[in-house]
């Protein structure tokens, strides 16, 4: 059950377009679902993720390894500070994706279970929508046309909520 | 490694629609206010009654540029009443526009949804000024946190407490009968942190805060005006408030067994009472200018030599120019001054550079055998003191020293010079900047200065940073 005996073990994950990656274990770990899957030693030496394409698996894997390479609380205020400043500017330009990637990247987040990372493209989606009309936001979400409320009940929406719309 | 292949998705799934309710609540959630949230309402069948649940609601009537008091009205009561849901925070500011009865109503739909953070900013202009919180709120047993922003109206305290409310924030509310409010700080069992901020409390005598559980503790009144008259177009919804008396009590009782933190700023009390204060380990005393009170800046200078001594055996310091000007005019007739401060580890002050306000810093610094953490602020540099008596304190102790607003300038970078050369204990030694332009400009400069100067210390380490906000008072004390 020990994972942290061998700092070196590798894991190796591969895409939905069959692509594999080979990192550290302590880098697959960012995910709670690899971390029970390995503590519950059901990972075989190949992690096979069908619904995740190579393209967001990349960038995926490229969140993990900062934040799992990012030294953890000690003593030194100063590097503390440090680590926390470059760990919010690396977070900061990750985000700086288009909104299709974004959404790819949060929904493998969601189902790789990693907090963190879900954390980042929630607050990124409502950056993006902040301070924007209705008809903006369903562009930049890509809201299906056919889902939308009628007229009528969009007048109603905008009535009941009046105070909002104003 | 390969290229994205630019057909994949020709026709995009409304990905973000079929991502679990809490992914999406998730994105609501951070949208600044309750409003914009509840605009995602038209967006589409999925979203239509989303904003409903989502477990904070923050409201503020004056983010409307034109409003209707009815609408508004309506919409806090249909954000509250239509969902059973419980509710993490209820954040409402009306200012002087909703009665006592209204915002009654809607404090009870708030506790009727176990609401554990509530903040409440209005000032009702009906009846007589007088603020009493409803009853089915002190017995709220889900309450953790309540802020007050009363627009100085008086807040009655009846004698019973809250039950398990751990967070009490009162801003701009006055406090009548010293013996209600003893009783109500008394009674809130589990309270943890208390803060005061620019409260009215010029009607008790004294201010008692006795408490067995209370770990925190902020009073501070900077933020007052002072201004006499409400200029002519004084609108009820700024929050600039006019009041014109002094609106601090003579004296301050404290009993706080537990206390850890206290934070104590601009006008202060007369008259200090200190008891079971054994836990404290950090204070903040950044008193004001006093000039309207018919006080004489010795005897100001007595009083705080005084609450000094009820202190002195704290492990962290803030103190501010006022505070050292203070003390070094003061005559001090009872020997208040801590003659130790036999646990002082950190040590923030503010001062300026000269002979009047260096012996009083020196003098704190002479008592402090075991400071290991020095953080300089220095707002002006006036003259370099003619002698510097300190050797024998930087030797033993002290490891880190931090110029705050640091930009190059000479005095700090001479002082630095006399620190380095005699705190053999030394490790860090930090220059924070402020300033980008000169950061840019001098700090490689200074740092190639600073490495030409002799080290008592072999290890110590040179950092230079910059941080171009302003550290807010009270700075963060380890």
């Amino acid at each position: 059950m020990s994972t942290s005996s061998s700092s070196s073990k590798k894991i190796v994950l591969k895409s939905a377009d069959n692509e594999t990656f080979e990192i550290d274990e302590i880098v697959a770990l960012e995910s709670q679902a690899i971390k029970n899957m390995i503590e519950d030693e059901c990972a075989d030496n190949v992690i096979p993720l069908g619904n995740i394409d190579s393209k967001t698996l990349s960038k995926i894997i490229e969140y993990c390894k900062k934040h799992a390479e990012s030294p953890k609380k000690d003593d030194n205020a100063d590097i503390d500070e440090k680590a926390v400043e470059d760990l919010k500017s690396f977070d900061a330009e990750f985000a700086k994706v288009d909104m299709p990637l974004i959404q790819d990247i949060l929904m493998a987040a969601n189902f790789l279970n990693i907090d963190n990372l879900i954390g980042l493209m929630c607050r990124t989606i409502a950056d993006r929508i902040k301070g924007k009309t209705p008809e903006e936001i369903r562009k930049i979400l890509n809201i299906n046309k056919n889902d939308l409320l009628s007229p009528e009940q969009e007048a109603k929406a905008r009535e009941e909520n009046s105070w909002a719309f104003d | 490694m390969k290229k994205s292949k630019p057909s994949k998705r020709p026709k995009r799934v409304d990905f973000i629609s079929n991502m679990p309710d809490p992914i999406l609540q998730s994105i609501l959630q951070r949208l600044p206010t309750t409003e914009e949230i509840a605009r995602t309402s038209v967006l589409s069948i999925r979203w239509r009654y989303l904003w409903t649940s989502i477990p904070s609601i923050d409201l503020d009537i004056s983010r409307a540029t034109a409003f209707d008091k009815k609408i508004f009205k309506k919409f806090v009561t249909r954000a509250l009443e239509n969902n059973t849901l419980d509710l993490d925070s209820f954040r409402l500011s009306c200012a002087g526009y909703c009665s006592m009865s209204t915002v009654s109503r809607w404090i009870n739909a708030a506790v009727t949804r176990n609401v554990k953070v509530l903040d409440l900013s209005f000032g009702p202009s009906d009846e007589d000024d007088v603020v009493e919180l409803p009853e089915c709120l002190i017995a709220c047993d889900s309450l953790e946190s309540l802020r007050l922003f009363l627009m100085t109206r008086t807040l009655i305290l009846s004698n019973v407490g809250f039950s398990t409310l751990k967070v009490l924030e009162l801003n701009l509310v006055e406090l009548i009968d010293e013996d209600s409010v003893k009783a109500f700080f008394e009674n809130c069992l589990l309270l943890e942190e208390l803060n005061l901020f620019d409260c009215l409390l010029n009607k008790l005598e004294t201010l008692c805060i006795s408490s067995q559980s209370l770990r925190i503790l902020r009073i501070d009144n900077r933020n007052l005006d002072y201004t006499e008259d409400p200029p002519a177009d004084y609108d009820l919804k700024s929050n600039m408030i006019y009041y014109d008396n002094e609106g601090l009590c003579n004296s301050l009782e404290l009993c706080c067994p537990e206390l850890v933190y206290f934070q104590y700023g601009g006008h202060i009390a007369y008259n200090f009472d200190f008891e079971n204060m054994d836990s404290l380990k950090v204070v903040v005393i950044h008193p004001e200018d006093m000039s309207q009170v018919d006080l004489s800046f010795e005897s100001l200078g007595d009083t705080i030599c005084e609450l000094f001594a009820g202190i002195s055996h704290v492990e962290a310091l803030s103190i501010n120019l006022y505070f050292v000007q203070a003390i070094s005019a003061a005559h001090d007739p009872e020997g208040h001054f801590p003659t130790s401060l036999p646990n002082m580890k950190t040590l923030e002050i503010s001062t300026t550079i000269d002979d009047y306000t260096m012996q009083a810093v020196m003098r704190i610094l002479k008592c402090s055998p075991n400071l290991e953490s020095l953080r300089l602020i220095i707002l002006k540099e006036i003259f370099w003191p003619q002698c510097w008596e300190l050797d024998e304190v930087l030797t033993h102790h002290l490891t880190r020293v931090e110029f705050i607003d640091f930009n190059g300038e000479e005095r700090k970078l001479a002082m630095a010079r006399f620190i380095l050369e005699h705190a053999n204990a030394l490790n860090v030694m930090v220059f924070i900047w402020r300033d980008k332009v000169k950061y840019d400009e001098k700090s490689m400069e200074t740092m190639n200065q600073v490495s030409t100067f002799h080290k008592a210390s072999s290890t110590v380490k040179v950092f230079t940073l910059l941080k171009e906000q302003p550290f807010e008072p009270p700075y963060k004390l380890k």
